[in-house]
């Protein structure tokens, strides 16, 4: 993807070579140095690896599929073209990365990119989470993310009551979809 | 694979995510449990959210302004706002703690209310949140027993600040002669700051025609707008509009109201006789007024009144909303389609051959969680 791109990154390759990084299940995985950039993380793993002389950069926190995903969006976001999508193309493009995807996925995804350090993707995901969950119950975000209902029912109930109408049934989706 | 209670433990996370929720789904997972209610219910969540909301409507397009539209000649209030199946038509409630409320002003999805039958109507107004229904109640500055309340206003712009402020217009009373009708009255300013919590009266008076209406200026770039004047809050000075370019004719029917949305200001001419609407949209740099849309409602027989503007990141999306007996329409300027948003033929209060919304009654706003 990255290859396919303008004279500068062909010259990148030879001064450059990419970076191997290595996953939590023993992936290995190539980034160019200009998309590890966009990572934080990488950078500062880049350091301590550059002391230790070895070519290989252990992320062992993340796995390699997730790993592989994470670096097929950041070589997109190094494209020239990606820079000048409107708002609406962005968001379809986006809305075509994480279709399909479970609701947990898309979770695990942010919390990768969270600690790699790449911010641009870590909102996309939290918007998306946010899309996926925001026609739905109560019920069934309790149920999704495995979150125990610690109110008594006199507090759920007072609760209610302060909010009622936020609480129409018509107006919520709960299919499965997302799960 | 999964962590347990992953949400739960990265409270950062959970709080990034539920700054995309709009204002109604935040509502509802308040039950979710106790962790999310605390966040939720915070003000700090409050105010980030509400100045991040403004950006992030920006990146969803899917998301329409509600609207709030007063029955004339009552004070009942309904309410068309998006829901998951499509837009949504209701009665609207205002919290049980105001009595009768009024809706005096409104900027960025919070409103001004006076309560007709409060225990004090003119010596309070209420800061009131439609979504979350908080309200806070503000004392007039009613030293003076000679200047009545002619006018309130609301101006809150949350990428600016937390605080808003309320403009307050007033008059001398006059004791109306038989021989002498006034054209004219003379009215003062009073600005009231929520962070300081004071009311300052502005030097400068405005001599304005006597039937210029004071309540509900549209708060935009700055200034609180009113029929051809304005004031500028920055400067503290009464300024007036360029001239809009519409046949001033005196004979001609028009109807014309000052609409805002999506940050801009727009001023709406339903000319009835000749079946066509005109939209301005003035200049931020108050330069003049150019004409956005001018159509022909030639389509369908003309409507009974213009209730608003409502205009979105991309021009497809603009719409105006019409009112027809028994309805109400959005019809949209690219592809001049209309849709029926609401029929209302069924219901108690519909009137044949009346008008029963008008523009000046209709607040579009956007929903927030600003606390009042």
């Amino acid at each position: 993807m990255a290859t396919s791109s303008s004279n500068t990154n062909k010259a990148d390759h030879s001064k450059n070579p990419p970076l191997t990084l290595r996953s939590s299940d023993g992936k290995e995985l190539k980034i160019f140095r200009i998309v590890a950039q966009q990572s934080s993380t990488i950078m500062n793993l880049l350091d301590l690896e550059e002391e230790s002389n070895t070519d290989v950069i252990p992320v062992s926190e993340v796995d390699g599929s997730t790993l592989e995903k994470l670096i097929e969006l950041m070589n997109n976001h190094t494209e020239k073209s990606f820079n000048y999508l409107g708002v609406k193309e962005r968001k379809k493009f986006y809305n075509d990365f994480f279709a399909n995807w479970k609701i947990l996925d898309v979770l695990n995804f942010g919390l990768v990119a969270n600690y790699l350090g790449v911010q641009v993707i870590f909102d996309e995901a939290c918007q998306k989470m946010a899309d996926m969950i925001k026609s739905k119950s109560v019920e069934w975000v309790r149920k999704v993310f495995e979150i125990k209902n610690d109110f008594t029912p006199e507090e759920e109930e007072d609760l209610k009551k302060e909010n009622k109408w936020a609480y129409e049934r018509g107006d919520l989706d709960d299919g499965d979809d997302a799960i | 694979m999964y962590e347990d209670e992953m949400i739960a433990n990265n409270e950062d996370l959970l709080i990034e995510i539920l700054l995309w929720l709009p204002p109604k789904s935040l509502m509802r997972f308040k039950l979710v449990c106790k962790q999310w209610l605390s966040i939720i219910a915070s003000r700090h969540f409050s105010e980030l959210h509400t100045r991040q909301q403004r950006d992030h409507l920006s990146h969803d397009n899917t998301l329409r302004p509600s609207l709030l539209l007063r029955l004339a000649e009552s004070s009942n209030y309904f309410h068309i706002q998006q829901s998951f199946q499509g837009q949504k038509w209701s009665s609207y409630h205002f919290s049980p703690t105001l009595s009768r409320p009024i809706v005096r002003g409104f900027s960025n999805g919070l409103f001004l209310l006076q309560c007709q039958n409060g225990e004090h109507p003119l010596e309070e107004c209420h800061v009131y949140n439609p979504v979350t229904k908080e309200s806070r109640v503000i004392s007039l500055n009613n030293s003076d027993q000679s200047r009545c309340v002619v006018g309130l206003n609301l101006a809150f712009d949350p990428l600016k600040s937390p605080h808003y402020k309320i403009v307050c217009v007033r008059t001398t009373r006059r004791r109306s002669s038989l021989l002498w009708r006034s054209w004219w009255r003379r009215c003062q300013i009073e600005v009231y700051e929520s962070d300081t919590g004071a009311w300052k009266l502005h030097e400068e008076t405005i001599l304005a025609p006597s039937n210029t209406h004071f309540h509900q200026g549209i708060y935009w770039n700055g200034g609180i707008h009113w029929n051809k004047i304005f004031f500028d809050l920055h400067g503290n000075c009464v300024r007036k509009h360029p001239e809009v370019l519409i046949p001033d004719d005196p004979r001609t029917v028009k109807f014309c109201d000052y609409v805002e949305s999506n940050d801009y200001l727009h001023y709406v001419v339903y000319l009835p006789e000749e079946k066509s609407v005109m939209v301005f949209e003035l200049l931020s740099d108050y330069s003049s007024w150019t004409l956005k849309y001018h159509i022909n409602l030639d389509i369908f027989s003309r409507p009974l009144s213009v209730l608003s503007m409502i205009r979105r990141e991309s021009e497809e999306d603009d719409m105006l909303i019409l009112h027809k007996p028994g309805m109400i329409m959005a019809y949209r300027f690219r592809d001049k389609s209309v849709e029926v948003i609401v029929n209302f033929e069924d219901e108690e209060f519909y009137k044949e051959q009346c008008i029963q919304f008008f523009s000046q009654c209709t607040i579009q706003y956007t929903e927030t969680l600003a606390p009042p």
